[in-house]
């Protein structure tokens, strides 16, 4: 497994590094990113024939409360709203990573690919799984 | 499934089994799941019936595999659209101009031919974006500079047939204006070279783009009449040094004077793309006009004499140009002073300011960290991040967005006619103007001003029918001042070309002509850029 860190440009790790490995293998992806990241990520997986099956929108409320919108196969879905904070929110993903059936069919809906301008992308984290 | 026009579900079973002994079953895509990859994502008709999708895609490893597509989709009637990356989001992405279409997906015809440092040219098939021929280029240390759209996901060879752009010297900013000899596969299924390219054995296909005899290679950019698979691109020699500078000048009326020593400096291949601005209105691309201007702007469009006295208001010049030079240093440094004395000795009041100076190729440590990459060549996908998180060019919530880029002479007038025209435009749509008094033209195309509107597009139906009536409202509005719009969307394409209606919209029906011709079945792209086969003319918007 590898882990990498990108910070404003997803450009040079794509085309550098992961679609390469992702043509030689292809093996799941999954991150935290902001919606801008993850809106090229979406366009880019084409590229290995890849696709959303799975994200957690993570919107901060006013008042700083947060609230999760997730989106995927409904088994999964199911129970996922109440998705903690910090620790066990990373935690509740590993297990969605683990507990997805990437042979079931998908539902389109899942690729959102909404535009990265929207108003309240700044300060929404998405933890997502490409597939 | 979506099916092609006129298709039983049946033929296009069969047609999609023989694709796939074409080019193999795991690369013929037909599930809901694939196809919806090829959405345009920032469709206009995002989820309206009218949005355009495909009904399948086919990604072909090679050219042999490209003439087996197009002879299986002539027998079947079958319409394909071809994408290279597909990634020209504004532009309809990788959806097909036509639903129903299947998408040859060029992304498996992805090898760099031949990049050539001491005649400067590289050669490329469909699939190459611009991070792979600069990643090529930067693996071996070649001695040539890349000219890049931004963001630089997308191809060569798709930008180029676009009509796209970038940001560094004239001749190779324009991206199909810098191309040299292609190749390309007919709807009949057959290959053929343009330029010295169709004489075997020749060793200047990337050299001269002329050949003998007509040059047709136009007639594969914003059209429909074969699908290529292989392209030169002349290239700029590594400059030495990189060199900014910026002149401002004091007056509103100084713009006409400004406007036209920098044509003089361009069009003497003294700088690069130069950039625009204004200082008093704080303005240029994407910025917002302060506040104090939305105020002049309220009783319409104020007089130049407000404007000036605006001006005066703010203890501003008026406007600012910042100039780049490539090339020796010795060069640039003596092309900036003689750009100063110009300005100085036309244009009273005009002040200079140095800017940037870098010896090329900057360090890779250096160039990641560098705002300014596209001036520099190198392909980047900043730009996503930049836009989402300042605050200054998306006030309003945008999740896409429709270009519409007007063609305007070079004339300070034409330039203010424009920003009045779209600021007015989008007044009677209840839109917040972008453009004002100080709106500034970009110099994409050396000879040539553009001034920009950037429609937003929606997830919601009924604000996308409100931006599609501001966009289509903008063409006309572009039309009825002699203004060309130089590319669009799929959705405004056939409305666009209908503007050109000289002598009967005679262009256009030469075109047709020329389909009915060289493409009677009419499989490869309908509709795009307004280029209908004769049995779907009926239907024209």
């Amino acid at each position: 497994m590898g882990v990498s860190e990108v910070s404003g440009d997803l450009g040079q790790l794509w085309y550098g590094e992961l679609r390469g490995q992702l043509r030689r293998t292809k093996v799941p992806l999954t991150g935290l990113t902001d919606r801008a990241t993850l809106f090229c990520l979406e366009e880019l997986a084409r590229d290995v024939d890849m696709k959303m099956r799975f994200r957690v929108d993570r919107v901060v409320e006013q008042g700083g409360r947060i609230r999760h919108e997730v989106a995927g196969q409904p088994r999964l879905v199911t129970g996922l709203h109440d998705l903690g904070t910090d620790e066990s929110f990373g935690n509740a993903m590993a297990s969605v990573v683990r507990r997805i059936d990437f042979s079931s069919s998908r539902d389109v809906r899942i690729q959102r690919r909404t535009g990265p301008f929207h108003n309240a992308s700044e300060r929404v984290l998405v933890a997502w799984v490409i597939a | 499934m979506a099916l092609p026009p006129n298709v039983s579900e049946e033929v296009f079973a069969s047609a999609l089994s023989e694709f796939a002994q074409a080019v193999g079953d795991e690369w013929v895509f037909s599930s809901d799941e694939d196809v919806a990859l090829y959405r345009d994502s920032y469709s206009i008709y995002w989820d309206e019936p009218e949005e355009r999708v495909a009904s399948a895609a086919v990604a072909p490893a090679n050219v042999e595999e490209v003439q087996q597509i197009v002879r299986v989709a002539n027998r079947y009637g079958i319409p394909i659209y071809p994408i290279s990356t597909g990634r020209n989001l504004t532009y309809g992405g990788a959806a097909p101009t036509l639903s129903g279409s299947v998408v040859v997906d060029l992304k498996r015809m992805n090898r760099v031919l031949e990049v050539d440092e001491d005649r400067h040219f590289a050669l490329v098939e469909p699939g190459v974006s611009y991070f792979d021929l600069y990643n090529y280029i930067q693996e071996r240390g070649l001695n040539v500079m890349l000219d890049v759209p931004d963001p630089g996901w997308g191809s060569p060879i798709g930008n180029s047939l676009d009509h796209g752009v970038g940001y560094t010297m004239s001749p190779y900013r324009d991206h199909f204006g810098s191309h040299c000899g292609m190749e390309f596969v007919t709807a009949e299924g057959e290959v053929v070279r343009t330029g010295n390219g169709a004489m075997p054995g020749s060793e200047s296909w990337q050299d001269y783009r002329y050949g003998v005899g007509p040059m047709i290679d136009g007639l594969l950019a914003q059209s429909n009449f074969g699908i290529v698979t292989k392209m030169g691109f002349w290239l700029m020699p590594m400059p030495e040094t990189f060199l900014t500078g910026t002149v401002t000048v004091p007056r509103y009326g100084d713009f006409d004077a400004l406007v036209k020593e920098v044509s003089y400096l361009e069009d003497s291949f003294l700088t690069g793309m130069p950039s625009f601005g204004s200082p008093a209105a704080r303005g240029g691309i994407g910025r917002q006009a302060p506040t104090q201007l939305a105020e002049l702007m309220q009783d319409g469009w104020p007089s130049v004499e407000r404007l000036e006295d605006f001006v005066s208001a703010q203890g501003r010049p008026a406007w600012s140009v910042e100039l780049r030079f490539y090339g020796p240093e010795e060069v640039v440094r003596a092309s900036w002073e003689a750009a100063k004395r110009r300005f100085g000795d036309r244009v009273a009041g005009a002040s200079f300011e140095d800017g940037d100076f870098w010896r090329l190729p900057l360090p890779a440590d250096e160039l990641a960290t560098n705002p300014r990459k596209a001036v520099l060549g190198v392909p980047a996908l900043e730009i996503f991040a930049t836009m989402a998180r300042n605050p200054q060019t998306n006030e309003a919530p945008l999740e896409g967005h429709a270009d519409l880029f007007a063609f305007l002479p070079r004339k300070a007038e034409a330039v203010h006619d424009a920003a009045r025209m779209m600021s007015e435009t989008y007044s009677e749509f209840g839109t917040p103007p972008a453009h004002h008094p100080f709106s500034t033209p970009i110099n994409f195309y050396s000879r040539a001003f553009i001034v920009a509107a950037i429609v937003p597009t929606w997830r919601d139906a009924a604000k996308n029918a409100q931006s599609r009536a501001l966009y289509s409202r903008l063409i006309d509005r572009c039309a009825e001042n002699g203004w060309i719009v130089y590319r669009t969307n799929p959705a405004f394409q056939d409305q666009l070309v209908s503007k050109l209606s000289f002598n009967n919209n005679a262009l256009l029906r030469f075109e047709e002509k020329l389909k009915d011709g060289i493409d009677p079945k009419g499989i490869i792209s309908p509709g795009r850029y307004g280029i209908w086969p004769a049995s779907m003319r009926s239907g024209r918007a």
